[in-house]
């Protein structure tokens, strides 16, 4: 017997709704906080309609104070709540680092199991939307250096909702990076109601033999665009959209590397300090043996992310991701 | 003609549906009049003239949905229209160009290669494709000396100049240059190596081999040609038997000394390409005239260089004949790791000796020269293992009833 | 029983902090003082000045709707709090806007092009005229709140009279930064006026969920701070009290906290839509209603100083002097990629000149 599961074509940015959605049912203790989100629906529309079928109890606009909000949300997930947070862009979010990095991330070890915070930050990043400054931040870095901490980032509407509901139901705090510039890129099937997607577990997109490449988020599609026009030389990629950067899935990583032997990787970060690093000593510790080349990274520049008349030259295009691919084929 | 297009006025909007239009065919329009209204999912937006001009065309229909990019309508101006902004196709233009360089030059091996990087260097900086050399290392990985015997066994020429020949001065001595390079580099590197890693400690002893000359005079008139050097592999098989410690090797990183009971005794031979060492093994389980045969033909295809990959490799002890070659009285050798002892056998020469009655009788006398790495044995049993060699070598007798 | 009293919160306050108003909506002059102020001249000022960035305004909304520059904030309505504010101060004092604020920092003498520029994308647009000192737009809420209160304190150490004045709305309020920039003024006695523009939404947050209270100026009460709240669309009352608090400032009297009541018309900004979350009706009963630009026009007429001939003259001026910075934003050299590494340090790091030339490289123009 086979059994249909309904679907609905759902873009990024709406599969998190519907994601929001299904969680605000299943679990009365699910709650969100944040800017905008209730009658504007968010200003990426992503809670959009949530406030008028679950109520303002459940959907609350809060004050514009991000620390504020952050803070609170670690007192009601310690005490039985479960706060799902949007920060209007994560180049905002830097206000509630101080309650992310000294309290949410380390109440459990402070107290050995006793308080907990099942908290989940929702936050737009990235460049590419013409958006003025410091709404263009990639700085997932910082947060998978805090311990405690889980980070998560999506590239397609299926993964977006699997791993919100994946996310929404961890017992630890969870970052949610959505990639802004592919809220609105795809149209996808979405399963109806409620699955999830394993927090830690990448996915591969593509089986190759030659290269191994690594990314996520809004990278993937720079990356998906130039592995198909390296198959016109030849090239076979293997191609990893990791989904979730803390913490990293080394058993893919290293299972990819140890055949090919070659591996790029592809962020938008400023390359010091970076995700990219925490991969290659990944790869160091497990492929050591296998290397073909040294490990090329493709990112962003250690310089602020520029105004957006400059954008086009921060960010990685197919063509830096070609070139380091050739660089790391001909060493 | 200015096509008036629909932008990104969202932040990362793809697309619009168009609710109405201000504006028909014919209609002349001031700069930043309301031409058409768009809806997206974020907001509901007008989007006004970018100049003065008649409207030509309207390029899409109410109700529908369009990208970004497309044109909506086609609007004739009035005078003329700067617009500027194309970075980014003059951009795109230069990577395209650049991309023509990039050919991809590398064969597409399936195979897995185990390998560190400063293996795969060394193969490289000898023109070597690392996927030709067998693994002989832990899961078949390439080891430096896997590489190293890849290049030992494929013919190599060295008549390069250097790129860096020291500039000549007048007051300087001026040196003739031969390249170090090629197997002469690979055995250089192959010494330091090992005398850096191992702390070596060397003893001497003097031997009288006046008893197994005369043996070995006996055998030949009776047509049975064995040399000295057999007996000295036999007489070792027995030393190593009963100190175990020398017939090892250590692997310090993890702290585990490796004893072997098969005795694969490294010959130290001299080419006229330089130093190569192959390997009898099981010299243990082999009668004389086997290892007689064996010997000679390995040193032939040493000298030949016709040696094969396997041939060279597995000693667990090694030694170093120089008295043939004219021999000296002593020498500090080194080790060829990561075995822990080397033994030198020096020249046989007439010496007089004082004998245990006191007379000074003519003796033939040798010096032997025996390296060890002192993490693994002390001197102690190093003493002890030369005297049973002596023993050994001085009373040939005993040897062979040691053998049966 | 009780023990703990509490104030009677909103109402007591609102009372306490009426809202201070000259002119009223119908251009009628209301109050007793500073009558001296109300000149021909001085109207036709504010009203010519309101007039230019209003123009400014309606065409940079339209340049983003055509493609031509980025995401742009809107100010329309605000126009009173903006021009009166810049118009009271020295030249040689400090401006800390927010991105809301170029109406004031183009009174204050910013260039049109370089405000164009900023909205373009191009970092460029931040560089004031020479010898003025205007911040970039502080983005995240608030933030540019305690620099003022450090510049400030800087001028007061060098012993000038230069004073600070740092705008920002009602949704800053809500965070921690107002709060310590307010304290630190307050202890340190900085020669700095905090310019609120309370427009009543924080994108689609209303005032009454913002806050509790009915006042931002009672605020200022809790850090000791002398605190006024006026009406943001009386040109008059903005000026007079901004000068006031900058000549406190100036005089070692510390900090000042101003309340300027107002409305944006529009969107938050073009990538927002008010419809969304209110009815956008109220916009249009207080163009008619409060507008600061139609009130002055009142005012003129009751004055006789209207001159429909002169007021086509000034908005032709306006027109063509923002035309002419639109061409010169457009014919605006293009952007070069090493400005993005040599301006990060002042000496470029070792690592970063090399991700210099390899983009340079990539994009096959010149390494330098």
């Amino acid at each position: 017997m086979t059994t249909t599961v309904k679907t609905n074509s759902l873009t990024l940015v709406t599969a998190i709704t519907d994601a929001l959605a299904v969680m605000l049912k299943d679990d009365e203790n699910v709650l969100l906080l944040g800017e905008d989100i209730g009658k504007n629906g968010g200003v990426f529309r992503a809670t959009e309609g949530l406030q008028a079928e679950f109520g303002e109890d459940r959907v609350i606009d809060t004050p514009l104070s991000e620390a504020g909000f952050v803070g609170a949300a670690i007192g009601m997930a310690a005490n039985g709540l479960k706060p799902v947070v949007e920060i209007q862009f994560l180049g905002f979010i830097y206000p509630a680092y101080e309650q992310l990095m000294t309290h949410a991330v380390r109440l459990r070890s402070r107290t050995l199991g006793h308080y907990s915070v099942p908290l989940v930050i929702r936050a737009p990043y990235g460049a590419g939307v013409r958006a003025p400054e410091i709404h263009c931040d990639s700085t997932e870095a910082i947060f998978t250096h805090m311990p405690g901490m889980k980070v998560v980032c999506p590239s397609n509407p299926y993964d977006a909702k699997g791993l919100m509901i994946a996310a929404i139901e961890d017992p630890d705090p969870v970052l949610f990076l959505e990639p802004m510039r592919s809220y609105r890129a795809v149209k996808e099937n979405v399963p109806e109601g409620k699955y999830s997607i394993e927090i830690g577990k990448g996915n591969k997109l593509v089986e190759g033999d030659d290269v191994t490449i690594i990314t996520w988020g809004a990278m993937v599609p720079v990356v998906m665009n130039a592995t198909k026009r390296l198959r016109d030389d030849d090239v076979s990629c293997d191609v990893i959209d990791l989904r979730t950067l803390s913490p990293l899935d080394e058993e893919l990583i290293a299972e990819s590397v140890q055949k090919t032997g070659r591996t790029v990787i592809v962020q938008e970060a400023h390359p010091t300090s970076s995700v990219a690093n925490d991969i290659m000593s990944v790869i160091n510790e497990t492929c050591f043996l296998y290397q073909k080349a040294p490990v090329e990274k493709v990112s962003g520049f250690d310089t602020p992310v520029p105004y957006f008349s400059y954008e086009d030259f921060y960010l990685p295009t197919p063509e830096r991701v070609i070139h380091a691919v050739t660089k790391v084929m001909n060493f | 003609m200015i096509k008036v297009k629909l932008h990104d006025i969202g932040e990362g909007m793809t697309q619009a549906d168009i609710n109405h239009f201000f504006v028909e065919p014919g209609d002349v329009v001031k700069a930043d009049d309301p031409l058409v209204e768009v809806q997206t999912d974020k907001m509901t937006a007008e989007i006004p003239a970018p100049t003065s001009g008649t409207i030509k065309e309207i390029k899409v229909e109410r109700g529908s949905t369009v990208a970004v990019g497309t044109t909506v309508m086609i609007l004739e101006p009035q005078g003329t229209f700067r617009t500027t902004r194309s970075i980014d196709k003059k951009v795109e233009k230069k990577v395209s160009n650049r991309e023509a360089e990039g050919q991809f030059k590398p064969s597409h091996s399936p195979k897995r290669i185990l390998a560190a990087p400063y293996t795969r260097k060394i193969a490289r900086e000898n023109d070597i494709k690392i996927e030709q050399v067998n693994g002989t290392g832990p899961a078949n990985r390439i080891t430096d000396e896997d590489v190293y015997s890849f290049i030992n066994g494929s013919s190599q020429s060295a008549t390069d100049v250097p790129m860096d020949a020291p500039v000549k001065t007048d007051d300087q001595a001026s040196p003739k240059t031969i390249p170090y390079k090629g197997m002469r580099k690979q055995i250089g590197k192959k010494m330091v190596q090992s005398l850096f890693t191992i702390p070596h400690c060397t003893h001497f002893e003097e031997i009288d081999v006046t008893e197994l000359i005369s043996l070995r005079k006996q055998l030949k008139k009776q047509g049975k040609s064995v040399s000295a050097t057999i007996f000295f592999m036999k007489a070792l098989t027995i030393c190593l038997k009963e100190f175990p410690l020398f017939n090892a090797s250590l692997d310090e990183e993890n702290e585990t000394i490796f004893l072997y009971d098969e005795c694969h005794i490294g010959l130290a031979t001299d080419t006229s390409e330089g130093l190569i060492v192959p390997v009898m093994k099981n010299v243990e389980k082999k009668s004389f005239a086997k290892l007689q045969l064996e010997m000679k033909e390995l040193i032939d295809k040493a000298t030949n260089q016709s040696l094969t990959l396997q041939e060279c490799k597995g000693s667990t002890f090694t030694i170093s004949n120089v008295g043939p070659l004219g021999g000296s009285t002593g020498a500090t050798p080194i080790i060829n790791a990561p075995e822990v002892g080397l033994m030198a056998f020096h020249k046989t020469k007439k010496r007089p000796v004082v004998n245990e009655q006191d007379e000074i009788v003519v003796r033939s006398m040798m010096n032997i020269s025996m390296s060890y790495d002192h993490r693994v044995v002390d001197g102690a049993s190093a003493v002890a293992f030369t005297n049973r060699f002596t023993e050994l070598i001085e009373n040939p007798t005993l040897l062979v009833v040691e053998l049966m | 029983m009780t023990t703990i009293r509490m104030v009677e919160g909103g109402t007591t306050m609102e009372n306490q902090f009426p809202i201070q108003q000259f002119l009223d909506p119908q251009g009628n002059w209301i109050s007793e003082n500073h009558q001296e102020l109300l000149t021909e001249e001085r109207t036709k000022e504010f009203y010519q000045q309101m007039i230019r960035i209003r123009t400014f305004d309606r065409k940079a909304v339209s340049l983003q709707r055509q493609g031509r520059i980025g995401t742009y904030a809107a100010f329309e309505g605000q126009e009173a709090s903006q021009v009166g504010s810049a118009l009271a101060l020295n030249k040689k004092d400090w401006i800390f806007p927010t991105y809301r604020d170029h109406g004031a920092t183009m009174t204050f003498g910013h260039s049109l092009r370089n405000v164009l520029l900023f909205w373009n994308g191009r970092n460029e647009g931040n560089i004031p005229p020479e010898g003025l000192n205007i911040f970039p737009p502080g983005i995240p809420i608030a933030t540019q709140l305690p620099h003022a209160v450090g510049a400030a304190f800087a001028e007061k150490r060098k012993g000038t009279k230069k004073a600070v004045i740092t705008y920002f709305g009602d949704g800053a309020t809500s965070e921690g930064d107002f709060h310590e920039g307010l304290n630190f003024a307050s202890v340190f006695s900085s020669p700095v006026v905090f310019f609120n523009q309370n427009n009543q939404y924080a994108i689609s947050v209303p005032m009454s969920k913002q806050m509790k209270t009915k006042t931002i100026a009672q605020k200022g009460l809790a850090y000791d701070i002398p605190s006024v709240r006026i009406d943001g669309n009386d040109v008059f009352s903005v000026y007079v009290h901004t000068l006031e608090a900058l000549e406190r400032a100036r005089a070692g009297q510390g900090p000042t906290l101003i309340e300027a009541v107002t409305w944006r018309y529009g969107a938050h900004t073009t990538a927002d839509d008010p419809s969304k979350y209110r009815d956008q009706q109220e916009s249009t009963n207080r163009r008619e209603e409060s507008d600061p630009l139609l009130r002055l026009e009142r005012c003129m007429k009751q004055n006789g100083w209207f001159n429909e001939e002169w007021v086509n003259k000034i908005t032709n001026d306006a027109v063509q002097e923002v035309e002419q910075a639109v061409e010169e934003m457009e014919a605006y050299v293009k952007p070069d990629p090493a400005m993005i590494f040599d301006y990060v340090y002042q000496e470029i790091t070792p690592s970063l000149a090399k991700q210099k030339k390899a983009l340079l490289h990539m994009l096959g123009g010149d390494e330098q």
